[in-house]
């Protein structure tokens, strides 16, 4: 799935390399300006902006406490009795007699914590191995390109495992917990952005202004710093708003292999959903709160995600 | 009687107007040339007689609504920055789709009334096309060889080494050596010069009474392109089908046009046999183009007079002349309504006429 | 052509070798070494130091990886840890039922996608467009284990139209030929056999399909909508060609060539679906068989999957590129 959109995302590095004007930024208030008009965006930036909302001041408007087990006597599992939406509990009770309504919304925040974490991680690790490779092989000489070739195809050899796979054979290394799965999710992003970066920064190498610059006589370090980076991180923009759906929903897997929280306790849709799979036939609310969710919110983000990808793609805007 | 006769064509891309109500014939065996800058609507025309324009709504292209209840009166002279050509440069690929009306009679059946599948049997056939970028106007992963055999197929009903041997042979026609091998071949291993030639045979695979030429040397060297113009002059006279020419090369116009007809945001603005019109230029778009081109016949000092302004600085036709804001000649009755086209063999739609001549 | 494999086959063993580096290293940083993961929690020190000395963890770390490297080149990944019996054995063994799940949803993907993508193609600006795809859109974003799960509550278990768990009835008397049991049913001619695995198919098959029809459905859209306005279209066109030559033969063979790409990076991320969807439906693939291992940190076993899929992923990825060649005359020609 990623990688389907990385072939969208290498057109999108062409066009923005190409399209960039004298002023730094303009291409982006265009794009905000076109963003404006799609009822895609803004589709994805409402449920984005409610999503936040809910997880900055959820915890403070959570009606009971998500973990205590207040109704507990009222959940006989064995007979499949599980209390549903009634007024004191909008969404019914949990397996453990917890209120499903505020476990819901206080696991908004840890739901967006695990996505936003995993995705800085892969963000931050993969723009510094795509950056110093695309340098490198820049601006490196001879050296600089084995180096950038040595750490391009370390990538491709990562890009070559599926991203589940290497969330799971980190995930063997941390043993089980939040932390983990963030990280997990993280690492398997970092082939990606790094891609990314590189074919980005490299476009922008060749463009005329670098030259311009080049020929003036501006260091390459301040070219690379000043120039080059700011106006690569386009594409890697976009795609982040994109993994930070498949975060949500590859942490959401992990959970479900076990990889996630072991404590029953904490509220976090991915832990929730995975937890509730055991009385799927029974309670299937139990699941589809967190699902729906989950579902809601990434497509929040990868409406939002695709938005932005549309209207930077001056080939698709054309099409208009 | 014409082969071709042209009468009244509209074609309007949602609210711009690209073609707006253009008139010209082709005969038997004539070579006519269409000429204009790029977004003239001289492309749209042919792509509309081809029935290839993308289908818009329905709804037919109409005369525009008077002025009066268009657009504020006095409003003559300024330019109005809606460029109606903008979308038709890239060959109609706008989304809403064109709508088309009046009528280009070929040989008795106007083509614009006919079905899809009516049209379908007869392009290729009866009237058959070149286009002006080569690479990009044959299939890529098709070997040239079946994009030949294919119009046999569908139209001949040749099949197998019956088709094989035609292609090869409409190869030979058009001067492309080893025939037999360059059939198997794709198109990026062909020269540009060689794929025009390609594309040229396919076009006159089935015979075709009309050939239309759309920019067909615009993508060429020089050296290819006077090639490629003898291949069409010589198809011409020898299989004595009817070519429509369309160009912004004056000089391709003087090389290969029996008539000419000089069209302008949308209109024919002049139109004439071709020894006429280079000697007597009429309409000061004419004359414009005429001025725009290097002459050997002039001193080398000689500076070249171009056209000022674009054809995006355009007023709307039945306001008055759409060339008024780029004219030098330009005078109050220029916008005092639609110009007539007037005269029958030499005709021209300027009411200075008589002053610039 | 030649060339252009030989240089392919050779990148592909500098990929893998970069990747038993990286299992290599994992395996070693794995908590505890690997060892711990061989012995029960209470084994004594010295059982500790014999395993050591067995598996050559006191010898040089270059000598342990050409250990390791020989042990993989030989297929030798160990034993489970939860079933004691060899790890290629149990991979090989449900490899077959892994394969034929993962050709249904692709078989499903494609056969859906391509369609359903041209149209929304074709009709592009309607309902029909919308409709493709936000559904498309949608089908990235549910979990797919969910779905599974879903799926099966709903078709299994309340209307009870299809089968819950497994690959045949229990019971059933079938004839293996090559572990593909639909095919298996087909060739030996037990009709009844074949229905019956395709019945227990379906439900798997489309949960672990909704994110490459979701994807196919995408690519193919974007693709044809840029080549139905290429000038080649238009010339197709202007020969007067049936709309059928002109959808087959100028614009399809052409949009193909981002969709096969596609095509063969998904199948690698089909297996880790797989991984999530057997699992729902105890299906008996590699699938299952790694969720056990993942649930019961069999580490020797997963190392031994990663290294498969990994494989098997390289290898389609060089499938796909000469495919490639064969779709493109001028990737061929380049070599």
């Amino acid at each position: 799935m990623t990688i389907a959109k990385i072939e969208k995302l290498d057109r999108l590095i062409e066009a923005t390399a190409t399209a960039r004007d004298a002023k730094t930024g303009s291409l982006w208030r265009q794009s905000i300006r076109r963003m404006r008009r799609s009822p895609m965006a803004i589709t994805g930036a409402i449920i984005v902006g409610l999503f936040v909302l809910v997880a900055v001041v959820g915890p403070w408007v959570a009606p009971y406490d998500p973990t205590a087990q207040t109704w507990g006597r009222e959940v006989f599992l064995n007979r499949n009795i599980f209390p549903g939406p009634r007024p004191e509990n909008w969404f019914g009770l949990d397996h453990l007699g917890r209120d499903m309504f505020s476990r819901m919304i206080v696991g908004a925040r840890q739901t967006l914590l695990v996505g936003v974490v995993a995705t800085f991680i892969g963000f931050i690790a993969g723009a510094c191995i795509g950056g110093v490779a695309a340098a490198a092989g820049t601006f490196g000489g001879r050296w600089g390109e084995r180096v950038e070739a040595v750490i391009m195809r370390s990538v491709d050899v990562a890009l070559a495992i599926p991203m589940l796979l290497l969330a799971l054979s980190v995930a063997a290394l941390l043993g089980p917990s939040l932390r983990t799965v963030m990280i997990a999710v993280g690492v398997a992003q970092i082939p990606i952005f790094a891609r990314l970066l590189r074919g980005s920064m490299l476009a922008q190498a060749h463009s005329d202004y670098v030259l311009a610059a080049i020929a003036i006589g501006v260091p390459k370090g301040r070219i690379v710093v000043s120039h080059i980076l700011p106006n690569s991180l386009g594409p890697v923009i976009v795609q982040a708003t994109l993994v930070l759906a498949t975060a949500i929903i590859e942490a959401a897997a992990l959970s479900y292999l076990g990889l996630g929280n072991p404590d029953p306790g904490s509220a976090e849709w991915g832990t929730m959903l995975a937890d509730a799979q055991r009385f799927l036939s029974g309670a299937p609310q139990l699941a589809i709160y967190p699902a729906v969710g989950i579902i809601v919110t990434a497509l929040g983000f990868t409406l939002l995600g695709e938005a932005m990808r549309e209207s930077l793609d001056p080939r698709l805007r054309r099409q208009e | 009687m014409a082969l071709l006769e042209v009468e009244d064509l509209r074609v309007a891309f949602g609210a711009s107007t690209a073609v707006d109500g253009v008139s010209f014939s082709v005969a038997e065996g004539q070579v006519v040339g269409l000429v204009g800058e790029s977004g003239c609507g001289k492309s749209v025309t042919s792509l509309a007689i081809m029935g290839l324009l993308p289908k818009g709504r329905g709804r037919r292209a109409r005369r525009p609504v008077p002025a009066a209840a268009a657009e504020p009166v006095g409003s003559g002279l300024k330019a109005t920055t809606a460029a109606p050509q903008s979308i038709t440069a890239s060959g109609g690929r706008s989304r809403g789709g064109a709508d088309v009306d009046g009528r280009a009679v070929f040989d008795g059946t106007d083509l614009l009334s006919l079905a899809p599948a009516a049209m379908r049997r007869r392009r290729g056939k009866d009237l058959a096309m070149v286009f002006q970028d080569p690479l990009s106007s044959l299939n890529p992963v098709v070997p040239i060889g079946r994009q030949i055999t294919e119009v046999l197929e569908r139209h001949r009903g040749l099949k197998g080494d019956k088709a094989s041997k035609e292609a090869a042979h409409l190869l030979d026609r058009v001067g492309i050596p080893d025939p037999a091998r360059r059939l198997k071949e794709y198109p990026h291993q062909l020269s540009g010069g060689m794929r025009q030639r390609v594309l040229i045979a396919i076009a006159v695979a089935c015979a075709p009474r009309l050939l239309i030429a759309d920019e067909p040397t615009t993508a060429l060297d020089v050296t290819i392109q006077a090639q490629i113009l003898e291949l069409l002059k010589d198809l011409v006279e020898t299989e004595g089908t009817a070519l429509l020419m369309i160009t912004h090369d004056l000089g391709v116009v003087a090389g290969i046009c029996d008539e000419v007809n000089v069209l302008y945001s949308g209109r024919v603005v002049e139109s004439a046999p071709v020894r006429e019109l280079f000697a007597r230029p009429t309409h000061p778009y004419t004359i414009g183009l005429l001025g725009s081109i290097p002459r050997l016949d002039l001193p080398i000092h000689e500076p070249l007079t171009p056209i000022r302004g674009s054809i995006a600085d355009v007023i709307r036709w039945h306001d008055g002349c759409a060339f008024a804001p780029r004219c030098d000649r330009v005078a109050a009755s220029c916008v005092e309504g639609e110009p007539a086209l007037v005269g029958a063999v030499h005709a021209h739609r300027c009411v200075m006429a008589e002053e610039v001549a | 052509m030649l060339r252009y494999t030989v240089k392919r086959l050779l990148q592909l063993s500098v990929a893998l070798l970069g990747l038993s580096l990286l299992l290599f290293a994992w395996f070693k940083a794995l908590p505890g070494g690997p060892e711990n993961r061989l012995l029960p929690e209470n084994a004594t020190d010295s059982q500790r130091e014999a395993l050591r000395a067995a598996l050559g963890l006191d010898e040089p770390v270059w000598t342990q990886y050409g250990e390791f490297l020989g042990r993989i080149v030989r297929l030798d990944f160990g034993s489970s840890l939860s079933s004691g019996r060899p790890i290629a054995t149990e991979l090989a063994e449900r490899l077959p039922a892994t394969v034929e799940l993962s050709l249904a949803a692709m078989l499903i993907a494609v056969g859906l996608g391509i369609p359903l993508g041209y149209l929304a193609a074709k009709r592009r600006g309607t309902w029909l467009d919308f409709g493709t795809v936000s559904g498309s859109l949608l089908g990235t974003c549910i979990p797919i284990f969910f779905l599974a799960a879903m799926l099966k509550v709903v078709f299994a278990q309340e209307l009870g139209w299809l089968p819950t768990t497994f690959r045949l009835t229990a019971g059933a008397d079938f004839t293996d030929v090559t572990g593909l049991r639909v095919l298996d049913g087909i060739i030996t001619g037990e009709f009844d056999i074949a229905w019956d695995a395709v019945k227990h198919l379906i439900l798997p098959a489309i949960a672990l399909s909704s994110i490459p029809l979701a994807v196919i459905v995408r690519i193919t859209r974007a693709s044809v909508l840029d080549v139905v306005g290429e000038d080649y279209v238009r010339t197709a066109d202007a020969k007067g060609l049936k709309p059928s030559t002109v959808r087959g033969r100028h614009v399809m063979r052409n949009a193909m060539l981002p969709i096969a790409t596609i095509i063969g990076l998904l199948l690698g991320s089909l297996f880790a679906g797989a991984v999530l969807t057997e699992s729902v439906f105890a299906f008996g693939g590699i699938g299952s068989f790694v969720y056990q291992a993942t649930t019961e940190r069999d580490y020797p076993a997963l190392m031994g999957f990663i290294l498969v899929i990994a494989v098997f992923y390289v290898v389609i990825n060089l499938l796909v590129d000469l495919s490639y060649g064969l779709l493109d005359p001028r990737v061929r020609v380049r070599k």
